[in-house]
């Protein structure tokens, strides 16, 4: 992930939180995931495997979203 | 394509009042009104030239139709009369709704129904305020909200009976839609051009393009505005949008804000094409398809884009354009 793309990426999570009104933190692990601690919940954001269709992964305990 | 002009207000702001002196008007000949109901309107025997169960001929020249169930079915069953030549002309319509309705609906047909879209364009809303009630009528009653923040023309309505007694009602309006032209109405009277010059992005002049993004042509600050949870705001940018990340920011923004995304209008300088700036129009969630003007109106090309919404922050919107441009950059540069 280039540089920029990673600082816009954080940002725009900070900013999620912060628009969304949710307390939360926001960590990026060693292989690039973001993990979200927020309202009773962990949500994980990370880049999909290569050679899929889609570019990132969301998921949280029970459930993943791709895009 | 046919100008369409929503007319909408609270309950008792004298929207009928004043759709009842239009109808009169000899300038407001070769309009189509839709209404809820002919018995609310009160249509005067002399002033009907030929009736049916819901369609009346006034000897002015306009044509009033009542709403069947469906405003689409209702539009279409219009402009198949008027293709047919059964009815009057008309060349504009206005379409009046309840005093407690949510104009977004209405929005949304017109600009998501294709067969509709080929022929109607939306003018504009326009949303009636009681001078005297309006201030009471904000605080309680979140359709009224909404119906002020749609709007691209607010008309104060009772200014005679206020005694001028209304500024805190104005700088309400004003910071919940600084973007909405303003003016008054006393006894219902207004020039009926106004009901349709709010301007369709497609034919706008440079003067009424700022006018409807609510910006001052000559000033870089945006209006911005607060109140009641409704903020409206302006986004200025001097770099180009690739295409791609236009098209991506309004898909996040439907998805993501939804019902609370009210209004978002812009201009916007894509880099594909530069020399043709592309208007957008959205309302919640729907959004018309970009109309390219085929030059700027200015010497000023950057993207402006006004958003009026429920708890929407400007700078989250900000944040998430940056995000999507290092997306589509590096997208990009693999590729390249």
């Amino acid at each position: 992930m280039s540089g920029e793309l990673d600082e816009a990426v954080r940002a725009l999570l900070e900013h999620s939180l912060r628009a969304w009104r949710v307390h939360g933190k926001i960590r990026r692990e060693a292989d690039g995931t973001w993990l979200i601690a927020a309202a009773n919940k962990r949500v994980r954001v990370a880049r999909a495997p290569p050679g899929l269709p889609f570019r990132w992964t969301v998921a949280d305990a029970e459930r993943s979203r791709t895009r | 394509m046919i100008p369409v002009a929503v007319l909408t207000g609270f309950l008792g702001s004298g929207k009928t009042t004043l759709l009842r002196r239009l109808l009169r008007h000899p300038d407001f000949a070769r309009t189509a009104v839709i209404i809820n109901e002919f018995g609310e309107v009160g249509l005067d025997h002399d002033l009907v030239e030929a009736s049916e169960e819901s369609l009346v001929e006034l000897q002015t020249g306009c044509l009033c139709c009542a709403v069947r169930g469906d405003l689409a079915l209702t539009l279409e069953d219009l402009l198949r009369r008027r293709d047919a030549g059964t009815v009057t002309p008309f060349e504009r319509v206005a379409i009046e709704t309840s005093g407690l309705a949510d104009p977004a609906p209405i929005l949304h047909t017109l600009m998501s129904d294709a067969g509709l879209a080929r022929r109607l364009a939306l003018a504009g809303v326009v949303a009636t305020v009681d001078a005297v009630n309006g201030r009471a009528t904000l605080e309680r009653y979140p359709q009224s909200v909404k119906q002020v923040a749609l709007a691209d023309r607010l008309i104060l309505t009772k200014t005679d009976l206020a005694h001028g007694q209304y500024a805190d009602l104005a700088a309400r309006l004003a910071a919940l839609n600084p973007t909405a032209q303003r003016e008054q109405a006393s006894f219902g009277e207004v020039d009926p051009a106004r009901l349709f010059d709010t301007g369709h992005p497609a034919s706008l002049r440079a003067r009424d393009l700022s006018a409807w993004l609510g910006l001052d042509a000559h000033d870089d600050a945006a209006a911005a505005g607060h109140h009641a949870g409704i903020s409206c705001f302006a986004i200025l940018r001097h770099e180009p949008f690739k295409a791609v990340a236009l098209t991506l920011l309004l898909e996040a923004l439907a998805e993501h804000c939804g019902a609370d995304l009210l209004r978002l209008k812009g201009i916007v300088n894509i880099a594909e094409n530069p020399d043709r700036p592309a208007v957008i129009h959205g309302v919640q969630h729907v959004f018309h398809p970009p109309v390219w003007l085929d030059r700027w109106p200015s010497r000023d090309r950057r993207s402006r884009l006004v958003c009026i919404g429920r708890d929407i922050q400007q700078a989250w919107i900000e944040a998430l354009i940056h995000a999507i441009e290092a997306e589509v950059a590096e997208v990009v540069a693999i590729g390249a």
